[in-house]
């Protein structure tokens, strides 16, 4: 077997009432003032104040975090860490706030002024001990478990990258109650990214036996729980399971890497604007057709988990890749109907005239490399045309 | 053992670097890849405790080896031993990564035109039996290895 690492340093607490152990966990981390890094909508949703009521230490709230988290807007919070003696940090938000706060996290606990010092491949060294909790607002990112985050740099019209272990969290609360106000649509297509990242972990390079547990649970876990937050979109129990699903497709993804959908969906996201659990949905299963021939197997095994035990027992061995990519193919069909949603690569009005753009993109993003199957110019340009469907 | 592996990785890196060095000029899928990143960018290829090699591309002059501090991409891999697989091409670099057998300072998604041009250099570099096994796709050479060498032998 090759070499592999594993990094999980996270503490969870979740289930209902997870956040009634908020100021515990502060005290025990000798929190005394807490910089808490939100967004405004949460704030006028008052999401956040389900956090702040459990919170009995003084805090000083940034809520001012943008959709792509910036190096502006990082620079800015470590100044405000600084100046208003924060010796904490809570994040609650989406992939955006965790970034940002793991960008924050990072410029402080190295002591550097600049974020281009820090960006790369485990490009630092541990540094000063801050503590950092983060409490998501969605179930899709899996940021709050994940050792990567990616801060755009407005003037250079740049992403920029950073993969870091001592970038993972300290405690993550997931509680039911953070999920609650998030539109159907959206928790259908961030569970939608969960489910790509579970899919991409257990069937790329990287992936190990470790990451492979956390994929399959995941994957159950969404099968299980996503049709019925349609229909139950406020009970407590289905969101909590969609937000460990999350999580576990966070862990696994964070140590065995992601594939084509996610170098592909990026690009997209960067250059059409497509917002990134539509465009996992758009090009899911183009890929994973693209990638059968080389991932036959692990396709193969993932059918107990999308399909079910009968199903998988009366398959034929070579005939449950393909049924895996079928079962798949309906779910997203039918959560489409359901959301009333036309997500499909030929709905991007823009994707002709940008094609180039994308591709070019797409082709460096790190994602690429631990695809299991040689990924070149060509076959993006392929997957993009529609020579896969969808 | 040490010192040999020391030696060898030093040979390697100075074949990788002159093969480039050739290869810019001389298949185009390597200036599509360098020419790809729009402003200059200097590179070094570093092993903890062992040697190293550090080298600019320019769009005027292609690939020049330099002496500089500044360095845009720095891999540095975090022992001898395992950059001796990727090196003498018994581990492809996409392998080496996912052992987390380097750490990376520098832009991700730029560095990644400087990983398929490793992979091009080592078509050249190694007999195909070796690259079949480390990479998972068959490129062309669009030029004789024999040729390649040569002229890298020569000073590029």
């Amino acid at each position: 077997m090759n070499r592999f690492e594993f990094m999980n340093k996270t503490k969870l607490v979740a289930g209902d009432n997870a956040l009634f152990q908020l100021d515990f966990e502060c005290s025990r981390y000798h929190i005394k003032k807490a910089l808490i890094l939100t967004d405004n909508n949460l704030v006028k949703l008052k999401v956040v104040n389900h956090c702040l009521q459990h919170l009995t230490i003084p805090y000083y709230i940034y809520d001012n975090i943008p959709v792509d988290s910036s190096v502006y807007t990082i620079n800015e919070i470590a100044s405000l860490y600084e100046v208003n003696q924060c010796d904490g940090i809570i994040a609650i938000g989406g992939g955006s706030v965790l970034d940002s706060a793991k960008g924050a996290y990072l410029l402080l606990s190295q002591e550097t002024n600049s974020l281009e010092d820090i960006v790369g491949f485990e490009a630092v060294f541990k540094g000063k001990e801050i503590p950092f909790f983060a409490i998501p607002t969605t179930s899709g990112t899996g940021s709050e478990a994940t050792s990567v985050a990616v801060i755009s740099h407005p003037d250079k019209n740049i992403k920029m990258e950073i993969i870091s272990e001592y970038i993972q969290s300290d405690v993550t609360f997931l509680d039911p109650l953070m999920t609650l106000s998030l539109p159907l649509k959206t928790t259908i297509f961030t569970a939608i990214d969960a489910l790509t990242h579970a899919i991409e972990a257990y069937s790329c390079s990287g992936k190990n036996p470790i990451s492979d547990i956390y994929a399959t649970s995941a994957i159950s876990l969404i099968i299980e729980n996503i049709h019925q937050i349609i229909e139950h979109p406020n009970d407590k129990n289905i969101r909590l399971n969609l937000a460990i699903a999350s999580y576990l497709a966070g862990c696994a993804f964070s140590n065995s890497m992601v594939g084509i959908v996610h170098g592909i969906g990026h690009a997209l996201g960067a250059v059409c604007h497509i917002p990134h659990g539509e465009a996992m949905a758009m090009l899911l299963i183009p890929c994973m057709k693209f990638n059968k021939d080389v991932c036959i197997d692990w396709y193969g095994e993932l059918l107990l988990y999308i399909g079910g035990s009968e199903l998988y027992a009366t398959t034929p061995i070579h005939q449950r890749a393909n049924k895996t990519i079928e079962c798949l193919e309906t779910l997203l069909y039918s959560l489409n109907m359901k959301i009333s949603s036309n997500c499909s690569l030929t709905s991007i009005k823009s994707l002709k005239d940008n094609l180039d753009d994308i591709i070019e993109k797409a082709m460096n993003d790190g994602a690429m490399i631990v695809n299991k199957k040689n990924v070149s110019y060509d076959d993006v340009y392929n997957i993009l045309g529609g020579k896969y469907g969808y | 053992m040490k010192k040999i592996k020391h030696f060898i990785i030093y040979i390697v890196l100075q074949f990788l670097y002159r093969g480039l060095k050739v290869l810019y000029k001389n298949d185009s899928r390597i200036m599509y890849e360098l020419d790809g990143w729009k402003s200059d960018k200097t590179l070094r290829l570093k092993i903890i405790n062992g040697p190293s090699i550090t080298f600019q591309y320019t769009y005027l002059k292609g690939i020049e080896k330099l002496n500089c501090h500044d360095i845009d991409i720095d891999i540095i891999f975090k022992n001898m031993h395992t950059a001796f697989f990727v090196f003498i091409g018994l581990k492809s670099v996409k392998q080496a990564y996912l052992e987390h057998d380097f750490i990376l300072k520098g832009d991700i998604f730029e560095s990644m035109r400087f990983v398929r041009c490793v992979d091009l250099v080592e078509i050249y570099l190694f007999p195909r039996f070796m690259t079949k096994r480390i990479l998972n796709h068959h490129e062309k050479r669009y030029k004789p290895m024999l040729l390649v060498y040569l002229k890298a032998m020569l000073g590029g």
